[in-house]
């Protein structure tokens, strides 16, 4: 048989997370980032051995063209301290400038503990947040719906994912925002080939970690120090392209893409609208070698454009990126690297949390490696279970500020449950190596994700 | 009178240079821009001007805020009215088109909490040297102030005096924190002097509150010269930022229909624009102040004591110092002429001088004789620590 085929069959039969990912990320890197179980050769028949392109095999049952997905992320969290990242009584301005608030993040989304540091001056560098305090709580992080259809023999596909996010709002009382996390039709528009056209809101392409962003298919809960860089989706067009190399067990994949605010996180950089006039361009190269036993996939990834918190073109927003997956006997090694460099804006700053008067020159230079081990059973009730451990590393600044150093080791543990189940549980150890004041924003959160 | 002259075409060129071209209307490309004392010295020595705005198309010549003096770089004090008082200011820091500025945490380091008195607690080694000011952030930062709040920090005793060289190291330590008081503080390279004596450019008198201080500030680990120019001399409003008052620039339209500028000290004010509010007793919360260009009608000018000696004279007899009226503008100094009839003598002639002229030297002067369409806010915004002089003529050796 050949390698070719072998992926295609291989493809046909993984685990169900990797029809989640295909139908969640419409993506071709999603569907091989999950699907890191290969069979071996030899055990299947090489039938059709000249065949070349993406195909359909012909034993694998066709989904309808409507399908109707989603899931459910119920958690409990408690962070430390206040659940900032702010020391007591604050006095510094701007205070997000001195900490990294999204250090005490909880869920899948890169919520956080809280942002409330009492009353300090903030200048638009802070995620969302659960409000939840230091207080261990129960969360409904995310109620997601996915509909997508796919006409038989068409090379279209529209796909839409909704999401309600129940939150408690603070002094705005309790709050349920339905928020658009993807909408786009996509055009296959040369049957047999890897090559996807999409236009609408879609996933990012930068380096790897967004492919993970969905709770059901994250090994674990939160995001790393620098997914809020990497991970976020946008409204634009977006191409996609790969070219299996079946005589050297290879592929070689190119995601491209032209957005409103490119992949920063939505409470960073709107994406409803180009503020600027000029869409930023991303795109990530990627290389993958995928043996019986062993595959690696390599990428690398450039981002460049200007800051879509600024009305102007000329404020640029440069970023490039390296990231790697292992997958070797029941473990897998995956890592990213990024480097980013924003400039010095004019003025305000308009974010997804609302406008802020200075728009500082901005620096990161962050990396993440994450080991996980898995245990599969032929089991009705337990089908996996994984040990995972990732150490991030973000060293960030703000032009005329102390620069800051912060890392976070991430342990869990996650169980796949009657095929419909995911179980998480995670400890965040946040620490403030330099810069910053030393903070109790530990955390310890949970995450019960109910999938159909 | 000659020196008086001499000072009064300082305050001409000076109002000549921050005013070349002021006539460009068309707004200029959004942006932020801060000048600082290290920004205004190396202007200073390359000969180049600062804070290029629409309204202010040259710029400033940094030769109006620092002067070279015996191989250090002294501040210069540049002639105002205040509340019908002659007074002067120091410009430290310009800010173009910065709507809002904060005032930024500065950490005293004491060995007890006394609020009557904080300093008198100061954190000292065994020779009596106080531990220097821990300051937050840099002149190099785009939030820097030179506007600090102050918070007393309680130590142990026995704390080295250079233990805590930034605010990382107090929050690390959990320490507990005192609000104290406001303070304008410019950070600056450490050539930046004040001449000694300080005067009034043009009266004269000895301008106190303003020093070097004798201990360096730490920013973030490094030791950083600073000017003290007063405290309590700017108001605070929500979230830390800082009152903002007028400053009244003097231009008049010319025959080629563009604004120019006149030779006239400007004249600070002392509460919103339009705000109708009472000015504070005690020290002019002027520290921080946005330049508004004032045009004055064909009738208006700048009285000059040399040109007008009976004037002088008059001003003398009163008490006066003529100099306390130097540069003082009248919008009523030039009386219209009526076709047929030679020109009428100026309110500066007339022989109930000063109470002849109308006189533009207060907020609620400008506002109310020129009106709010003659009044135009420009992006400028800058440090203006004020002090009011006396106007009195000084008293003859008995």
């Amino acid at each position: 048989m050949t390698p070719l085929r072998l992926l295609q069959r291989s493809c046909g039969r993984e685990f169900l997370a990797v029809a989640v990912a295909v139908a969640f990320h419409g993506s071709v890197a999603a569907a091989a980032l999950a699907a890191p179980e290969v069979t071996p050769p030899g055990d299947e028949e090489d039938d059709d051995a000249s065949q070349i392109g993406f195909v359909i095999p012909p034993d694998v049952e066709l989904t309808p063209p409507l399908l109707l997905s989603g899931y459910i992320d119920v958690g409990y969290a408690k962070a430390a301290g206040n659940g900032t990242s702010y020391p007591t009584s604050d006095t510094r301005v701007p205070a997000d400038y001195g900490v990294d608030p999204f250090s005490p993040a909880v869920n899948s989304r890169g919520e956080v503990a809280s942002t409330d540091g009492g009353d300090v001056f903030v200048n638009g560098f802070t995620p969302r947040s659960v409000n939840a305090g230091g207080r261990g709580t129960f969360l409904l992080n995310t109620v997601n719906l996915d509909l997508k259809y796919e006409a038989s023999g068409s090379p279209l596909m529209f796909f839409t994912r909704l999401q309600a996010l129940p939150r408690f709002a603070g002094s705005e009382g309790s709050r349920t925002t339905v928020y658009v996390d993807q909408a786009f039709g996509r055009l296959n528009p040369i049957k047999g080939h890897e090559l996807f056209v999409s236009f609408g809101k879609f996933d990012s392409v930068f380096g790897i970690e967004y492919l993970d962003r969905q709770a059901p298919i994250r090994t674990g809960i939160t995001p790393s120090l620098i997914g809020r860089y990497t991970m976020s989706p946008s409204v634009g067009a977006r191409v996609s392209y790969r070219l299996q190399i079946a005589a050297l067990w290879s592929a070689v994949s190119l995601n491209a893409s032209a957005t409103n605010s490119g992949t920063f996180d939505e409470a960073l950089k709107p994406s409803e609208v180009s503020l600027t006039g000029t869409p930023t361009g991303a795109a990530r190269v990627g290389y993958e070698l995928n043996l019986a036993r062993f595959q690696l996939k390599l990428g690398g990834s450039g981002l460049v454009g200007p800051r879509n918190d600024q009305q102007n073109d000329e404020t640029m927003l440069r970023m490039w990126g390296a990231d790697i997956r292992i997958y070797f006997a029941k473990f897998t090694l995956s890592g990213e690297r990024i480097h980013l460099d924003e400039d010095e804006g004019a003025g305000r700053k308009y974010t997804g949390l609302g406008t802020f008067p200075v728009s500082s020159g901005f620096h990161v230079r962050g990396y993440w490696g994450q080991l996980a081990y898995e245990l599969s059973f032929a089991n009705a009730t337990v089908q996996k279970l994984a040990l995972y451990g990732r150490y991030d590393e973000r060293h960030a600044w703000f032009d005329g500020f102390r620069s800051i150093t912060v890392d976070r080791f991430t342990v869990g543990l996650r169980a796949d449950l009657w095929r419909s189940v995911v179980a998480k549980v995670e400890y965040l150890r946040n620490r403030e190596r330099l810069g910053a004041p030393r903070v109790p924003n530990d955390v310890l959160t949970s995450s019960l994700v109910f999938y159909w | 009178m000659t020196t008086c002259a001499r000072e009064f075409a300082f305050a001409v060129a000076l109002s000549s240079a921050l005013l070349t071209g002021c006539s460009g209307n068309e707004a200029k490309a959004p942006g932020t821009e801060l000048s600082t004392l290290f920004d205004l010295k190396e202007a200073l020595l390359e000969g180049r001007r600062v804070a290029a705005t629409s309204d202010f198309p040259d710029g400033f010549d940094a030769g109006n805020f620092l002067e070279r003096k015996d191989g250090k770089y002294a501040v210069r004090a540049q002639p105002a009215f205040h509340e019908g008082k002659p007074a002067a200011f120091v410009t430290t820091e310009i800010w173009i088109g910065r709507e809002e500025i904060w005032t930024q945490p500065g950490y005293v380091m004491v060995t007890e909490w006394s609020e009557a008195n904080p300093f008198t607690k100061a954190l000292r080694d065994a020779a009596g040297m106080r531990a220097a000011t821990v300051f937050d952030v840099g002149a190099e930062s785009d939030f820097y102030s030179p506007f600090w709040q102050f918070f007393y920090v309680v130590v142990p005793p026995t704390t080295p005096i250079d233990f805590y060289k930034s605010s990382v190291d107090v929050y690390n330590d959990h320490l507990p924190l005192f609000k104290g008081g406001l303070v304008l503080c410019s950070l600056s390279p450490d050539d930046v002097v004040v001449p000694d004596p300080f005067v009034h450019p043009l009266v004269g008198t000895t301008m106190r509150g303003f020093s070097v201080s004798s201990v360096p500030a730490w920013v973030n680990g490094v030791p950083v010269a600073y000017l003290l120019q007063g405290s309590s001399n700017f108001g605070v409003g929500d979230g830390g930022v800082v009152h903002e008052r007028p400053m009244f620039v003097f231009v008049k339209r010319g025959s080629d229909g563009q604004v120019h500028p006149i030779a006239a000290p400007m004249v600070v004010g002392a509460t919103p624009l339009y705000s109708g509010q009472k000015a504070s007793a005690g020290l002019p919360l002027t520290g921080y102040t946005r330049i508004y260009l004032a045009t004055l009608p064909a009738a208006a000018a700048a009285f000059d004591a040399s040109q007008y000696p009976g004037a002088a004279s008059a001003l003398l007899a009163a008490g006066i110092a003529p100099a306390a009226y130097q540069g003082r503008v009248a919008v009523n100094a030039i009386a219209p002429p009526v076709m047929g009839m030679p020109p009428r003598p100026t309110c500066f002639e007339a022989a109930t001088f000063p109470q002849s002229c109308v006189w533009l030297d207060s907020q609620v002067q400008v506002e109310t004789q020129l009106g709010a369409a003659n009044l135009r806010r420009t992006s400028i915004t800058w440090t203006s620590p004020t002090v009011v002089v006396s106007d009195q003529a000084p008293k003859a050796p008995m």
